[in-house]
């Protein structure tokens, strides 16, 4: 099949994309033929960790593939491209690929695998459906992350709130019922006006001759590059299409109207996804009341989908409605920066699992605040402020995906010892679980951004990114970093130092499992922190290109 | 002119009278003894035959079809071996008869519609047998399968159907098996009742569609000036033809047509025109329920597209806003379709018993089927052509959807357990498989990727969008959201409620067959849509819709 030079299929020619989301749902077989078998629940929990390690080097094999530096017409070279014609009647293709933005997320994902699966040995009840689940799960956000047609795109957005759903459903806590419902309805419902957007977009596209759901081509037309011959842009594409079908009689002829109402289509879906406030109401129930490996895998990874598809659909799709509205994006991120960080701060009496989800929340702030940056106005911004806002929105998504997984699995732990998730009922732990506090000490001091940790770094980059294009907000935005470090400060507090209560006076010390689930996260917080360039080389390039339209637009 | 060789063109019709005639006859051979045994055993008899003839007729459309690449037989293919020659002069007949061919005597059209519509009846035929199997009427068995036959005949014959009479004459033939099948329980006074209703609402609207009918007759007469020579007064080209001649009498043609909706919406059970639709659903036996939601609906619908696109191609309008020309079938059904996604998926919100959620889903997806009809208010030919075939692609995999969702019911019905939602409760702890499949067939019917469902709504969407029908595409699409939540009440019962009976629950191999071939055809359609909608794209090219 003829790929555009902006596309380059895998060097040896093997579907390496394609073995990777097959690799966790080969899992779930395995655990359906296991089950079968009657085998204990002992030997799938161990099986499935350790089939998890397969995604894991398979990642490997891919970055070890991935030419970091390769750009082309304009754009980041999208490699280890898989198509096949799939749909003929609606041109859709089976297209995989792998490019800055995605490659590092795919880390994420592979990383958060095992650890997920490692968290869920504590589960006791009908373990087999649950690891199935976990594969499923996993298996769904691989196959997102590398899908570039929006057809596969959209099913595996969808697919992945199935098994999240019951997981949440079925070994949850007292209140999973309404989260888990919230969760998948707020998630659906989100996605309609975008699922109606790419309909249009597709008939739209239909009428220059080019009829596709390829979001590399589409995404290469909003940004005003050729693509197959083609060189108009989005913007006018889809307004042509208005005006014939009629539209602009009634609304007006405004372009710019019309890019607008794609653009709240698909900020609405990513942003839910995001937890972007006012969006954002699901999710404290939803990490809450989920089981532990529900919360890693929701908060790690599946939050960081909405940030992604901001990134592939959003900023190239429709940027004049993206800079038009960065403003108001950099205002929500402000307010939800804000907004999570004293959500946290009321929670220090309270809840633990909650207290994390707030801070979730709040980082995912600074996500969007870059992404905002990034695409807006002023011009005294240099193109190296905006690639550095996105090369840091990427380093926090790992960064934020590493400490709170490692904190949700940690807490978790803390439950398993403690029963209890409430912060009134510890205190001292220090005494008794040394390597605990040690350990949850650098997840939280990750999370909250301490210089050489990775967290700090994807901090700065934002920070030093967004100040050229949004000064206020970001200095705003400070006050954020300070309540958080409060709150998890207050948390670590609460748990570890004062007096031990007698009745903890036994609590056992990390066991050696876990302390070596933990670790290797621990381990890429500390290298990230200390040399974070291999990860930012990744997006480097393809950001580069991205924020290009936006300086661009302004001359 | 009805010739000889137009025999193989209607074969499969024929073979489902002729295998009727069989079950009848073959029962009267039976012992007919009063004991459970003996009556067990007289019913199993007429089953299996059903089951196994039905599978039969359904093996030889296909080969007649030519659809399954490799199954074509060229003219000079030969060979030497004698019994493969033999076997390649019976395939090579077969598909003399296949797809293609004017309208038999003007009034059957053998085209790839209706070779298509006859696999996917025959096959729902099929697969309600097999539901059939484990669910044994024990009173006078013949009959209750003859009926289904004689109903999925009527059914074949439905979508063939040029011309008026044979319309009617096949609605008539599918509609009353279908009265007697809903009421065949006569213990139970609920079937009985829901069988007296079916008929009542089921003769009106025949009485309605008739009056339409007689209408357009007169419409045609009269504008010919009763210098008919030849008999083809009742043809929907010869409506069409005449109506594009236009005359004083056009404002009766519409309220013909309009009459003729009317009853034919009565049969697919469209909002305002459903009133029926949830006792019947709720109280048939369940393999029928599905049979009825299933077979009846997709000939329905397939009728429908072949008279409003055969015989009123002129008074087609539009249903944008604004339009200049808004009005005609596609706006009325426009509406219709409106009115019934917003009852259907409401109404289905409330309900306790599965059965009847499960009968108010039905009238919703009529609402979703619709708008591949409404497609035909586009300007140009390729999207109407890509209209029915969404409508098509849609009425497979909702037929597959909903007898497999109406064969989980059966499975618990036959191991003893009420249908309320309240009993679907901790079924996956009851019986894994059957909750997995359960839940394929209700994430399908909800739409959830990668399912069949997905694609058929995706699909179906994108074609009403291009006829213009902006504002009722957003209203199916939100109303699909509306709808995950009742379906998802139904996998929260199976997967986290405690189940209320800690017993295992078993499920009979025919049931379990069907349950597997519906399922499996979901996942297939989902993710290979390619499969088919090849194959059902040629319905416009060759039958020159």
């Amino acid at each position: 099949m003829d790929l555009p030079n902006y596309m380059l299929p895998a060097p040896d020619g093997l579907p390496w994309l394609t073995l990777l989301w097959l690799a966790p749902l080969v899992g779930v077989l395995l655990v359906g033929i296991a089950a079968w078998l009657g085998l204990e629940d002992r030997v799938v929990r161990i099986g499935a960790t350790a089939w998890m390690g397969l995604p894991l080097a398979l990642a490997g094999q891919i970055w070890a593939r991935f030419d970091a530096t390769a750009t082309a017409a304009g754009q980041g070279v999208v490699q280890l491209v898989e198509r096949v014609p799939w749909i003929s009647a609606i041109r859709v293709d089976y297209l995989l690929g792998v490019d800055g933005l995605s490659l590092p997320l795919l880390l994420l994902t592979v990383v958060m695998g095992p650890l997920a699966a490692l968290a869920s040995w504590s589960v006791r009840e009908r373990v087999k459906t649950h690891y199935a689940l976990i594969l499923l799960l996993q298996s769904a956000l691989l196959g997102f992350f590398m899908a570039l047609d929006f057809f596969f795109f959209f099913i595996f957005w969808e697919f992945s709130l199935v098994p999240a759903f019951f997981l949440i459903q079925n070994w949850g806590r007292e209140q999973r019922r309404p989260a888990a419902f919230t969760f998948f309805i707020y998630t659906m419902a989100g996605s309609v006006g975008m699922l109606l957007f790419f309909q249009i977009i597709y008939l739209a596209m239909r009428q220059v001759g080019l009829p596709t759901f390829n979001l590399i081509d589409l995404g290469r037309l909003g940004r005003g590059l050729e693509v197959a011959g083609v060189t108009g842009n989005l913007r006018e594409i889809l307004f042509g299409y208005m005006e014939q079908i009629g539209v602009t009689g009634v609304l007006g002829r405004y372009p710019l109207l019309y890019t607008s109402i794609a653009f709240w289509a698909i900020f609405i879906a990513f942003a839910i996804k995001l937890a972007v406030w006012p969006f954002h109401t699901w999710l404290p129930d939803a990490y809450s009341e989920a089981p532990i490996a529900g919360s890693i895998l929701l908060s790690a990874v599946m939050s960081k989908m909405g940030a992604y598809g901001m990134l592939r659909i959003m900023l190239p799709f429709v940027p004049d409605a993206s800079q038009y509205f960065a403003p108001l994006m950099g205002g929500l991120a402000l307010v939800g920066i804000l907004a999570g960080a004293f959500g946290a701060l009321a929670h220090i009496g309270g809840d633990l699992k909650r207290l994390i989800a707030y801070t979730s929340i709040n980082h995912m702030g600074y996500v969007m605040l870059a992404i905002a940056a990034a695409a807006a106005l002023p011009d005294t911004a240099g193109q190296d402020s905006r690639v550095s806002a996105l090369n840091g929105a990427v380093m926090q998504l790992v960064a934020h995906g590493l400490s709170t997984g490692a904190l949700f699995y940690l807490a978790g732990a803390l439950y398993e010892r403690s029963g209890s998730w409430s912060l009134n009922d510890v205190g001292g732990l220090r005494h008794v679980a040394p390597t605990f506090a040690g350990v949850m000490g650098v997840a939280l001091f990750a999370n909250l951004g301490l210089p050489g940790l990775a967290g700090f770094v994807g901090e700065f980059f934002i920070f030093r990114g967004a100040w050229a294009t949004l000064p206020l907000f970001t200095a705003l935005a400070t006050i954020g970093l300070v309540v958080t470090a409060l709150a998890l400060l207050l948390m670590f507090q609460r748990i570890f130092l004062g007096p031990l209560p007698e009745r903890w006076a036994a609590l056992p010390d990390l066991r050696p499992r876990e302390l070596w689930s933990v670790l290797p996260l621990l381990g890429l917080l500390v290298a990230f922190g200390v040399y974070p360039l291999p990860l930012l080389r990744i997006a480097n390039a393809t950001t580069t290109e991205l924020v290009a339209i936006f300086q661009r637009l302004l001359s | 002119m009805f010739q000889i060789t137009d025999i193989p063109r209607i074969l499969p019709e024929i073979l489902l009278l002729f295998l009727a005639l069989i079950v009848l006859g073959s029962d009267i051979f039976e012992k007919w003894g009063r004991t459970a045994a003996a009556q067990l055993e007289r019913a199993r008899s007429s089953a299996s035959l059903t089951a196994i003839g039905l599978g039969l007729i359904f093996i030889i459309t296909l080969l007649q079809s030519g659809y399954i690449p490799g199954t074509v037989v060229a003219p000079e293919a030969s060979t030497t071996n004698p019994l493969l020659s033999y076997l390649l002069g019976v395939v090579r007949n077969l598909q003399v008869g296949g797809p293609g061919g004017a309208p038999i005597v003007g009034a059957f059209a053998t085209d790839d519609l209706t070779m298509i519509a006859r696999l996917l009846l025959i096959g729902a035929a099929f697969l309600t047998s097999l539901l059939c199997l484990d669910d044994l009427p024990t009173a006078h068995p013949a009959e209750f399968y003859a009926m289904i036959l004689f109903a999925t005949t009527g059914m074949c014959l439905m979508v063939g159907a040029q011309e008026l009479i044979m319309a009617y004459l096949a609605i008539e033939l599918t509609s009353i098996p279908l009265y007697l099948l809903t009421g065949y329980v006569r213990s139970g006074s609920r079937s009985a009742e829901a069988g007296m209703k079916y008929f009542l609402f089921g003769a009106l609207s025949s009485a309605i569609l008739l009056y339409g009918m007689s209408l357009t007759y007169g419409f045609v007469a009269s504008n010919l000036g009763g210098i008919a020579v030849s008999g083809n007064l009742t043809q929907f080209e010869r409506i069409a033809e005449l109506a594009r001649d236009g005359g004083a009498s056009t404002p009766l043609l519409t309220l013909a047509m309009l009459l003729i909706l009317a009853g034919l919406g009565y049969k697919l059970a469209i909002v305002p025109f459903h009133g029926w639709a949830p006792d019947v659903y709720q109280a048939a036996p369940t393999p029928i329920t599905a049979f009825i939601s299933t077979a009846s609906k997709a000939a329905g619908f397939l009728l429908l597209l072949r008279l409003l696109s055969v015989a009123f191609p002129e008074s087609v309008g539009s249903a944008t806003l604004g339009a200049t020309n808004l009005g005609g079938w596609t706006a009325i059904l426009a509406l219709l379709a409106l009115l019934t996604l917003l009852v259907g998926n409401l109404a289905a919100l409330p309900q306790s018993n599965t059965k009847r959620l499960l009968a108010w889903s039905s009238v919703a997806h009529a609402g979703f089927l619709l708008l591949g009809l409404v497609a035909w208010a586009a300007p140009e030919r390729f999207d109407r052509e890509q209209g029915s075939v969404a409508l098509i692609y849609y009425l497979i995999v909702y037929t597959l959807t909903n007898l497999g969702a109406f064969g989980a019911l059966v499975a618990m019905s036959r191991a003893g357990s009420g249908v309320e939602i309240t009993d679907l409760n901790g079924l996956a702890r009851r019986n894994l498989p059957l909750a997995t499949m359960l839940t394929i067939c209700v994430l399908s019917l909800a739409g959830i990727p990668p399912l069949g469902g997905f694609f058929a709504k995706f699909y179906i969407f994108m074609v009403g969008w291009q006829s213009g029908a902006y504002w009722l595409v957003i209203v199916a699409l939100v109303m699909t959201v509306v709808s995950l939540s009742y379906y998802l009440r139904l996998l929260r019962a199976m997967f986290i409620e405690a189940p209320s009976s800690g017993e295992p629950l078993r499920i009979e191999p025919a049931t379990m067959t069907t349950l597997i071939i519906t399922t499996a055809g979901l996942v297939v359609l989902g993710l290979f849509p390619n499969l088919i909608l090849g194959l059902i794209g040629r319905v416009q090219t060759i039958a020159g819709l």
